[in-house]
């Protein structure tokens, strides 16, 4: 069990006002607040141990890089990953995954090779190997989705066939709240020889991932979804796989020997992260780790689970109403991810009107504009939840929600 | 951004009216000029057609969206405003009205027209760009 009150007063932000109302923040799936420990983790780190890392015998370098490290290390076993060298800091899951198709897509695919996706990628794990497609002359497939917004599974033998060379998905949708499949779609992945990319940005703050038990050779995610900085992501790679990449990024700290005429590289993770990283967001992204793992990641994902089947609930009192809920119906299929459209109230007026009551919902086409388009819409207004929500928010949301529709019906309150 | 403001807004009878009722939706005999626009932040988009008379002043105009209230409200608005005005006149329009809402210095425009209530979408920064929309389709006439 879980206490929301004593969560929530960890958060300084969830005390703010409004517009004159209690924030009600819902767009947890575009970033997610900082506990104090987190923030309170960077004042630390630059006011006692701000220094470079791997570069001084002095006590202060050794502090930062300890820290440093052992963030490495939480995030490690936080995604319960062989080793701390598969964990190779990035910016974001973006460039997570730009790294992967510059990389390894540069050196393994070629002409005629085929990329398997789904259809509700995010942006950022369409765009990169649309351009690697592009640049090697591969093709690119996606599987298909059914009405609910579940993946369709059924002709997936005709999908990944000997040409695939890679099949990259997405864990949580950030649009559709969906929960796909990954193991199994690893699995199938696997048998024709191809490498399986999992995109976790809405899965590792959520729920416990272990990506041994999943198989995927590429897991990657953002910080700032999860409780921890902006600016700092994570690329977990298998050991075998990154030994044969090359660095996408070269200059100091990637280095192992540097003569006039070249250079030879570090070991991983040091080969992919050149220049100074980000050490004060890295070291308080391990201090999300320590928040989540103290709340418990099952726990979360338990509580998460009863605010979705509250608000699937709730929503479908609003059918009568016209408001069309997308994705699955089942909070087994589905995260706290809503999103919906109502009928002659254009998203970013419903936005604007939520968020005359304190209502914070994104309102757009949530970086997956491809998906939106095929729901027939052009943009969706979309309410995702956190540990930090409340049944009561749920309660508020559908009532602003109402409100907003009897505004631009006749316009009464 | 106090209820007050969005009651401003939204509950402003004109605004919803231009919304619902677009002006200028229908056809027109002849296309001299057109131009559109979209917000690719949003997907939200504004076309304009429009014929000449003898004068070289808008005889005819259509306006064509698909997007939020106040983009409609304000392509449908707009529309109504510069019918008679010369080319070179839409663009001395449109400029000093993106002027108007981007600097909040002065409102340049009073009853004349629907216009004016678009003013008090400055209260509401984020949706500027959703009024000047319609200006920007007018800078792309050809
Ligand atoms: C599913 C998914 N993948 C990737 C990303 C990209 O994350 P970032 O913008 O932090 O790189 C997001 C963020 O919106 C996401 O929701």
């Amino acid at each position: 069990m879980i206490n929301i009150d004593q969560i929530r007063n960890d958060f300084p932000i969830l005390s703010r006002k409004i517009n004159g109302h209690e924030l009600v923040y819902l767009d947890n799936a575009a970033t997610t607040h900082k506990p104090r420990s987190v923030i309170n983790s960077l004042v630390d780190f630059y006011e006692n141990h701000n220094s470079n890392v791997h570069r001084g015998v002095h006590t202060l370098s050794m502090e930062a890089t300890d820290k440093f490290e052992e963030a490495r290390e939480k995030i490690s076993s936080f995604i319960n990953s062989q080793t701390s060298q598969s964990i190779i800091w990035t910016r974001n899951a973006s460039e997570s995954l730009n790294i992967i198709s510059y990389s390894w897509g540069n050196k393994n695919i070629g002409e005629g090779d085929e990329i398997l996706l789904s259809p509700m990628e995010h942006h950022s794990n369409l765009i990169p190997w649309q351009e690697l497609a592009r640049m090697k002359g591969a093709k690119i497939k996606f599987l298909s989705l059914n009405i609910d917004g579940t993946l369709d599974l059924s002709n997936i033998d005709e999908l990944i066939t000997q040409k695939t060379k890679l099949v990259s998905i997405v864990h949580v949708s950030n649009a559709l709240g969906t929960i796909n499949p990954v193991k199994e779609l690893c699995e199938k992945a696997h048998q024709v020889g191809a490498l399986f990319v999992l995109d976790g940005a809405q899965s590792v703050p959520h729920m416990s991932v272990d990506v041994q038990d999943i198989g995927c050779d590429f897991f990657v995610f953002s910080g700032h979804k999860m409780m921890g900085p902006t600016g700092i992501g994570v690329l977990y790679g298998k050991m075998e796989i990154l030994e044969e990449m090359d660095p996408v990024f070269t200059g100091g700290e990637m280095v192992l020997e540097v003569t006039y005429e070249k250079a030879s590289w570090a070991d991983i993770p040091m080969k992919f992260e050149a220049g100074t990283p980000n050490i004060a967001d890295s070291i308080a992204l391990g201090t999300a780790v320590d928040y989540l793992q103290n709340i418990g990641m099952e726990n979360i994902h338990d509580y998460e689970k009863s605010i979705t089947s509250y608000a699937l609930k709730k929503f479908n009192t609003l059918e009568s109403e016209g408001v069309t809920l997308f994705g699955p119906k089942s909070s087994d299929q589905k995260g706290a991810v809503f999103s919906f459209h109502i009928p002659n109230i254009h998203p970013h007026d419903l936005g604007t009107i939520l968020d005359g009551m304190g209502i914070a919902v994104r309102t757009g086409h949530h970086c997956a504009m491809p998906l939106i388009k095929s729901l027939g819409v052009s943009a969706t207004a979309r309410a995702s939840f956190y540990v930090y929500n409340t049944m009561k928010e749920v309660d508020t949301l559908i009532d602003g929600i109402k409100s907003a529709i009897r505004y631009f019906g006749d316009g009464s309150n | 951004m106090a209820q007050t403001s969005l009651d401003n807004l939204y509950k402003n009878s004109i605004i919803l009216d231009h919304c619902r009722f677009p002006r200028n939706s229908s056809p027109i005999s002849k296309i001299d000029f057109s131009g559109n626009a979209i917000n690719p932040f949003c997907g939200d988009e504004i076309l304009f057609e429009l014929s000449l008379n003898d004068h070289f002043c808008i005889e005819e105009i259509r306006f064509e969206g698909e997007g939020c209230a106040i983009t409609l409200a304000s392509g449908s608005m707009i529309s109504d405003h510069i019918k008679g005005m010369s080319i070179e006149e839409v663009s001395v329009f449109t400029e000093k009205f993106r002027l108007d809402m981007q600097t909040n210095s002065c409102k340049s425009f009073h009853n004349e027209s629907d216009i004016f209530v678009l003013y008090d979408v400055m209260a509401f920064p984020v949706r500027i760009k959703c009024v000047l929309l319609a200006c920007s389709a007018l800078e792309n006439l050809h």
